[in-house]
């Protein structure tokens, strides 16, 4: 056991029995399950653990838990590190390394503490004054910085470790397992309610595990036993969830909690479960909460306050009584008020000889005096400690009376317990957006007005005394239980032994008065940001008043600890030098997350395969099967073209281009939106939301139509058709299937309900295969259940009901590609068999597969308009030039009021044409720029419009293109020019949009 | 008998249990009608033809020998049945309705019906859903369309009457069903279910 040192011989709830080695920094550690890194550092003698951010100051551990300002180190290497945790909340564990960060070459020989002797030229707001100048200014010296200040490496990979998300409603969702906490639990799980205990650290008890057992008795139990007893009976309730080692990092509206559980971090990987993950997220939908978040307890503003070994004085009686190491052996306690008083008693009966109390109040309560003097510890009321010795540790402190002109005296010690007042930990009550009360006697914030349905109870309350919190919990357990309908009655308070020195005449000072010049003093108010009471003097000097742009200018209370030690003692700095009251100064704001919450956590299990859905059709696992190229469309993935051996993507869909009119091609039509609607007033509905109109169609007949935003410009398209006089079946674009669907529903129910008709979405029921090309017709025949396809009496745009071996099948003969078309329906069950029966008939002509690439390029050579391709939100009917798809004559529809508004008028508006270019083999640039000129003008170049579709079109033999162009429809012939960059611009002649007719007229 | 040229998207994918914790199955080819209209309009039609008027509240359910009427909006229910007697009942249903304001369509294969039970099968669904799922919140018989995992689906408590052996049913869209399944088999992982690997390594290719 030589190698812990200050490990005290007994007390404590580590488990003894048990030795577990870790490394930090290169050396070998032991220390005992229950341990945290900090704790067995210690006990192993090791104060220093970091460098500061700023000056890379030596920096030791300050606090025993969350508080702990900088303490900072990584665990792990590799794809495993974990940059930035805190030595006083990590557990330790076999074969743990931890590593300094921000330290090179090494945590004791540091190069960057160059930076230190440097201080005095690196004021608050150095970095703003002095980079943002300069040629590229903060660019320039920007990286510099990064690399000098700064915190943990992230890891080198992507994380291998699972994490997990997952949801719970509760009654009563407890924050903290102090004594507060574990009472309000207990009372609000006694009256049925469904209760979430949720605890930061490893074990419950919170404070009363500070306490020395011996002399805290509970229902004449020792505290553990008692805390014990509560753990069981809380754990053995089926609707009581107790989680440790879970932070709830967040408040958010309508009592919405996040909570962060490290369930696998204290454990060495290979002990892991393979079933759990290594952190869980809890999103927690609370109908009240008990906060029971404790208090933290302040450390005191003096020169050079910042070196290892200077601790607060709860937590030097922490690692005694929680963890049964002495942090030092010749401690001297530095206190403004009563309780660091107690700390220093617990200490000296606990082991270590105590140097002096210094204390800056002059009169000091006549109890703790004679018991200091009975106790033999030597007392400087009325000083301060106004400096400090020893580089890697302290090892002494210079002490001096407060006022007058008295002498310095140095007292040599290798601890400096500090007790500077207990601050209520409010921060999860001021993110629920409560308001904050300032208290004179308790010369602290404590939680005012709440805005949500919250109660504080305990220290984080105010109050301190541990009967007090008990009764406290209590009966905020009660209370919230009573207010999520329970019936509750607080749990008896049980029957108390214990002695307490709690904060009492409380002399709070921003800043320990020293006879030392201001401008030599250094003195921390923030110890991981390295602020120091000089960067807030010179930021208030400079105009930085508010306290928020006080912490902006100096940093105080920012980075990973948020000024959880902090910040009450900056606002009382600018307090004191604006002379205004604390409550004119305000505080900080308080946001989620309350600590840092890894990434992992919040990504949850949606990760890798799991990130998100990816929809596919009945027929997708034949198209994977068949080399089929896909790319997503909305969620779902879509076959983009079927590559044969050998083939490249281009080829590929030049063969199928080829096939879908020379022969037969067949696309999965199936991810087309699809609405089913009927009523009374369907058909006039259809003209409402359509352009054009639909009086006349006739059952059995199928019409392509518009719909328009308010706006009038094109919103979605789609083939829409009749199957009864008040029924009829629509179908919208892939990308737009929900949104429209609940854009209509919006419509029927809100705005015309006296239409009388329902809508419901279809869109998966049916499996679509779409034959295209002049063998397609008798692909159809052989597979359906004898069926006459000919066009001739089966016209393009209208629909027959039939049969595929028995299969009720509905057919369509409308068509993405303007060559002989039929579309092909069965439920989405039956669309595999469907499809491999396709291709089994078409077999002898060759059938061939295609995909959306494929499909996109023969709209385009029949100039049919992609909605979202071709449109962009800003074009109507009339831009696309087609008119005829717009119905003057009917009523109403949406959209056509905007139609006739003089902007939408006006005839120089970008219309949509084709273009070709004068070498055929030339492929525009989809996005391109359409200009006037031969050569393109200094910028700001006019342009005309852009390229929304090119192509090489098999069928027309050479490159086609549509774009969107100022006047276009008057341009037709007319030659005009497609920029690229670095080269000419290219010529193109301006043509109408439908390549085949052109071709067929001989135009091209 | 079902029909063998039928295929569910879960086809392939057996039954994933951890014992007495969780299961997770699918309810092939239940059969599913979306039933639009006025609760009071349809009832008589609903009673004659399921043997129930339907759920007398919002977000519940009735249930009578397999047959199940599942509230979904104030004028919209689902009727779940056995499957491949979803045609029958739809053209039954339109024909005793003639006349009423009313909209029956067939969404069978619309939605996947995945089964869940056992002890932990709300924690496994609480880990994917933010509704309240604990079953003193979720009754038996209750109903709620909501979302799940990056989907949406319908959830669902079948009554005895529904003849449906799942503690919970989750209805989810054809095309996410993969999607869910093997997600749920990750949220039972903890009590003991092997995680599954949705479909995928498709080639992709995004530019032109």
């Amino acid at each position: 056991m030589t190698s812990q040192p200050f490990r005290l011989p007994q007390g404590g709830l580590v488990d003894r029995s048990r030795l577990v080695t870790f490394r930090f920094d290169g050396r070998e550690y032991t220390g005992h399950p229950g341990d945290t890194l900090a704790s067995a550092l210690i006990a192993g003698g090791t104060h220093m653990v970091a460098r500061s951010f700023k000056y890379h100051r030596p920096r030791g551990i300050l606090g025993a838990g969350v508080e702990d300002p900088a303490a900072l180190v990584e665990i792990g290497s590799g794809i495993h590190r974990d940059p930035n945790v805190r030595v006083t909340e990590a557990e330790i564990h076999d074969g743990l390394e931890a590593h300094a960060q921000n330290v090179w070459p090494s945590l004791t020989f540091d190069v960057g503490e160059a930076n230190d002797l440097l201080w005095r030229f690196f004021p608050a707001g150095f970095y703003y004054k002095t980079f943002m100048g300069g040629p590229r200014g903060w660019m320039t010296w920007e990286p510099f910085i990064r690399r000098a200040a700064g915190m943990g490496r992230a890891p080198d990979g992507p994380d291998p470790d699972p994490y997990e998300q997952t949801n719970r409603h509760c009654d009563v969702l407890v924050v903290g397992a102090g004594p507060a906490g574990l009472m309000a639990a207990l009372s609000a799980a006694r009256s049925g309610a469904r209760v979430i205990l949720a605890e930061e650290t490893a074990a419950l008890g919170g404070r009363l595990l500070s306490r020395d057992p011996a002399a805290t008795h509970l229902d004449d139990r020792a505290a553990p036993e008692w805390i014990g007893a509560v753990a069981a009976e809380l754990r053995s309730r089926e609707d009581v969830t107790v989680l440790t080692r879970t932070s709830a990092f967040g408040y958010y509206g309508e009592n919405f909690l996040g909570l962060w559980e490290r369930v696998g971090d204290h454990l060495p990987r290979h002990e892991r479960s393979p079933n759990l993950p290594r952190q869980r997220l809890w999103r927690v939908r609370a109908k009240q909460v008990v906060l029971a978040t404790g208090a933290i307890e302040r450390p005191l503003v003096f020169h050079e306050n910042d070196r290892p070994g200077i601790m607060l004085a709860s937590a030097a009686v922490t690692y005694v009584h929680r963890y049964g190491v002495l942090p030092g052996r010749n401690v001297l306690v530095f206190a403004n008020n009563d309780s660091g008083w107690g700390a220093a008693f617990d200490l000296a009966e606990s082991g270590a000889s105590i140097a002096a109390i210094v204390d800056v109040r002059r009169e000091i309560d006549g109890a703790l005096l004679s018991r200091a003097a009975a106790l033999g510890i030597a007392i400087h009321a009325g000083c301060g400690v106004v400096g400090t010795s020893g580089r890697f540790r302290v090892t002494g402190a210079k002490v001096q009376p407060v006022e007058g002109a008295g002498g310095v005296s140095d007292i040599a010690c290798d601890l400096v317990a500090v007790a500077g007042g207990w601050t209520p930990n409010t921060a999860l009550f001021a993110q629920s957006r409560g308001k904050l009360r300032w208290d004179d006697d308790l010369a602290a914030y404590r939680p005012g007005l709440s805005w949500q349905k919250e109660a504080s109870a305990g220290a984080s309350n105010g109050v301190f005394d541990l009967s007090g919190c008990l009764a406290a919990g209590a009966e905020a357990g009660a209370r919230a239980a009573d207010a999520a309908g329970f019936s509750a009655v607080p749990a008896p308070v049980p029957a108390l032994r214990a002695e307490e020195t709690l904060q009492r005449s409380i002399h709070f000072v921003a800043e320990v008065p020293s006879h030392r010049k201001p401008e030599d003093t250094r003195a921390w108010v923030d110890l991981q940001d390295d602020v120091t009471t000089k960067d807030l003097k010179l930021a208030l000097q400079e105009g930085m008043q508010s306290i928020e742009h006080a912490k902006r200018y100096t940093t105080t209370g920012m980075g990973t600890d948020q000024g959880k030690v902090a910040n009450l003692n900056a606002f009382r700095l600018v307090s004191d030098k604006l002379g205004r009251p604390m409550h004119e100064i305000g505080t900080t704001t308080s946001r989620q997350p309350w600590k840092p919450v890894t990434f992992g956590a919040l990504a949850g299990q949606h990760v890798g395969h799991h990130f998100h859905p990816r929809r596919g059709t009945p027929m997708h696992d034949w198209h994977r099967r068949h080399s089929a190229v896909f790319e997503p469309v909305g969620d779902w993935l879509r076959p983009r073209a079927f590559l044969k051996a050998g083939e490249s993507f281009e080829q590929a869909v030049q063969r199928e281009a080829r096939a879908a009119r020379e022969g037969v091609a067949v696309l999965d039509a199936t991810t087309l939106g699809k609405i089913d609607i009927q009523g009374k007033g369907a058909r006039e509905f259809l003209n409402r939301v359509y352009t054009s109109a639909w009086t006349k169609l006739a059952p059995g007949r199928c019409r392509y139509g518009f719909m328009l935003g308010e706006d009038g410009m094109v919103l979605d398209d789609g083939v829409t058709s009749c199957i009864a006089d008040d029924h009829f079946h629509m179908t919208t674009t892939t990308g737009g299937a929900a949104r429209i669907y609940q854009w209509l529903e919006d419509y029927a129910q809100t705005e015309w309900p006296d239409l009388e008709l329902y809508l419901t979405s279809v869109t998966e029921q049916w499996a679509v295969a779409s034959l295209s090309g002049r063998d397609s017709r008798a692909v159809v025949e052989e597979i359906c259940d004898d069926f006459d396809a000919d066009p001739a009496t089966f016209p393009f745009m209208s629909f027959r009901d039939t049969t595929i071996e028995g299969v009720p099948a509905r057919i369509f003969r409308i068509s993405f590609t303007g060559a002989l078309s039929y579309e092909i329906n069965v439920p989405a069950s039956y669309g595999l068999w469907l499809w491999e029966k396709i291709f089994e008939a078409g077999a002898r002509f060759g059938i061939t597969p295609y995909g959306t690439e494929t499909m996109h390029l023969l709209r385009a050579e029949k100039g049919f308009v992609i909605v979202g391709q071709d449109t962009d939100g800003t074009v109507t009917p009339h831009d696309l030039r087609m008119d005829w798809i717009v119905s003057d004559t009917k009523g109403d529809f949406i959209g056509k009021r905007s139609l006739s508004r003089s902007d939408t008028a006006r005839a120089d508006r970008k219309q949509l044409v084709g273009l070709l270019t004068e070498d055929p083999g030339l492929m525009l640039e989809e996005g391109a720029h359409v200009i006037a000129t031969e050569n393109e003008p200094a910028p700001p170049v006019p342009m005309l419009g852009h390229v929304t579709s090119s192509y090489l079109s098999p069928n027309i033999g050479r490159s086609i293109a549509l774009a969107l162009v100022a006047g276009g429809g008057d341009r037709m012939g007319d030659r005009l020019w497609v920029t690229r960059p670095g080269g000419a611009p290219i010529p193109v002649r301006v043509t109408e949009t439908d390549f085949l007719k052109l071709k067929e007229e001989g135009h091209v | 008998m079902s029909d063998a040229r039928r295929r569910s998207p879960l086809h392939g994918r057996s039954e994933i249990s951890s014992g007495e914790a969780a299961t997770v199955r699918e309810h092939a080819f239940l059969g599913k009608l979306v039933l639009r209209g006025a609760p009071g309009d349809i009832a008589p039609a609903l009673r004659e033809l399921t043997g129930t008027a339907g759920p007398e509240d919002a977000c519940r359910s009735a249930s009578s020998n397999g047959r199940s009427v599942l509230w979904i909006g104030p004028d919209e229910h689902w009727l779940v049945v056995p499957a491949e007697t979803e045609i029958e009942l739809a053209r039954d249903l339109d024909s005793r309705l003639a006349g009423v304001r009313h909209h029956v369509v067939d969404v069978t294969d619309y939605h996947v019906a995945i089964g869940l039970s056992g002890t932990k099968a709300w924690e496994v669904l609480a880990k994917l859903t933010p509704f309240d799922v604990h079953p003193k919140a979720f009754a038996v018989g209750a109903v709620a369309g909501t979302v799940i995992g990056r989907g949406q689906g319908v959830l669902w408590r079948p009554a005895e009457g529904s003849a449906l052996d799942s503690d919970y049913i989750v209805f989810i869209r054809s095309s996410m069903a993969d999607y869910l399944w093997c997600l749920l088999a990750e949220a039972g992982r903890q009590f003991g279910m092997t995680p599954e690997t949705p479909i995928g390594g498709e080639t992709w290719r995004l530019a032109r």
